[in-house]
């Protein structure tokens, strides 16, 4: 109980540390991001990962297996797994991943996988655990793409 | 494989004591503010300044206009976002990502001596701060990591030497984009961190691609030999960036004694 409460004060504090929006123009920081995607109806947990690293930029929520550094780790293998495939690959020259989003459907879950253009080649995706029950998957993959490109938008 | 322990007594005892200053070591060195880490920088990994302008998200000359207006309120980073130059995530994406890159070689096993300056801040500002458990326990995985992937610690500072044979025999038709950029610009005698350096991407992401492609048998691995792990010392500058409020302090002085 004790560990929990010291985990909110913590969050609160880094949350209060991070730079405010441009007056509220909409831009997005890594929390912000993360706090709308657990809007999402249906969401559970969330991450901003890096997948070449497997660096978890940010995570939220609930973590759908172990803890959340586990979580980014392995869906960073997978999005790597999708980003460098033969097939998905073939015949692309533009910047960054030819993948866009991977959809995995579970007998209870959505897990989304959303590719943000990010600074550097080699850079980052936003993950999204989503109660299958009581989540809509195509409105789900709208608010992420939004979310997406929010973190990028000037 | 030997895991060495992450945690240093001395970053422990300064986090606790909510420290804010540089942490020195052979290999870069780790900014604190209150305790927590705000930023990293190690001559092993390309700056943020080198993954924003190298993957053209900034022009340099953008860069240097921003440093020129607010590094020395040690807030280039939020003037970056406030003029509109660069979203706020992309910024955080960045900071981040060079932070536990840099860090990475600064928490090295081998990095030598630790010493800490009090009270010195980083000209980039201190935008979000990571705790000093997240940072060591990051570089931590990343060591596990790439013991997973191929495990010679050798590769990470030696010269990258592309074996030729393997290419045209056991090469794979397909190689994934990363690992195909690090393998052009292997020629014998660029390291890792040069070729990071060259692409404008993080230093670890070149250690993933050279133990992945060593692996393959593209890339030589090189035979095992004691001392040739040391990461990348930093240069002698390095050292004396705390010195300086000291120095402009022993002006003032010497301003005072001869007006006396």
């Amino acid at each position: 109980m004790c560990g929990t409460v010291r985990n909110l004060f913590v969050t609160a504090r880094q949350a209060d540390a991070q730079p405010r929006g441009a007056e509220g123009s909409g831009v997005s920081g890594i929390d912000e991001c993360l706090l709308r995607a657990m809007t999402v109806p249906g969401a559970r947990g969330a991450a901003l990962v890096e997948w070449v690293s497997g660096l978890a930029l940010g995570v939220i929520g609930e973590a759908a297996a172990g803890d959340h550094e586990t979580v980014a780790a392995e869906t960073a293998a997978y999005a790597r797994a999708t980003a460098e495939h033969p097939v998905f690959t073939a015949g692309h020259t533009g910047p960054g991943p030819a993948a866009e989003e991977a959809v995995v459907v579970t007998g209870d879950g959505y897990h989304l996988l959303r590719f943000v253009e990010a600074p550097y080649e080699g850079g980052v995706f936003l993950y999204l655990w989503l109660d299958r029950a009581q989540a809509n998957l195509g409105m789900a993959l709208i608010r992420l793409r939004e979310l997406a490109e929010g973190l990028v938008l000037v | 494989m030997s895991a060495p322990p992450a945690h240093s007594p001395m970053l422990a005892r300064l986090a606790e004591q909510r420290a804010t200053g540089v942490l020195l070591r052979d290999t870069g060195a780790l900014y604190l503010d209150g305790g927590a880490v705000v930023h990293a920088e190690s001559p092993a990994a390309p700056g943020i300044e080198v993954l924003l302008t190298a993957g053209g998200r900034l022009t340099p000359r953008q860069w240097r206009e921003a440093v020129d207006a607010a590094g020395a309120d040690c807030a280039t980073g939020r003037w970056l976002v406030e003029h509109r130059r660069i979203a706020a995530g992309e910024l955080e994406i960045s900071r981040l990502g060079a932070l536990h890159d840099a860090a990475y070689f600064v928490l090295a096993p081998a990095a030598g001596p630790t010493r800490f300056r009090h009270g010195v801040r980083h000209w980039f500002g201190s935008l979000g701060a990571v705790a000093v458990p997240a940072v060591e326990g990051e570089a931590l995985r990343r060591r596990r990591l790439l013991e997973t992937l191929w495990p010679h610690p050798a590769l990470d500072t030696a010269p990258v030497t592309p074996l030729r044979a393997g290419a045209a025999s056991a090469g794979p038709a397909h190689l994934p984009r990363g690992q195909a950029a690090v393998l052009a610009l292997a020629d014998g005698a660029r390291t890792p961190s040069a070729i990071a350096a060259l692409l404008g991407r993080p230093a670890f992401h070149a250690l993933v691609h050279v133990r992945r492609l060593a692996a393959l048998g593209l890339v030589e691995t090189p035979r095992h030999t004691p001392g040739q792990e040391q990461p990348a010392r930093a240069p002698a500058w390095l050292q004396s960036i705390g010195d300086t409020p000291d120095a402009a302090l022993l002006r003032r002085l010497l301003v005072a004694l001869e007006r006396l």
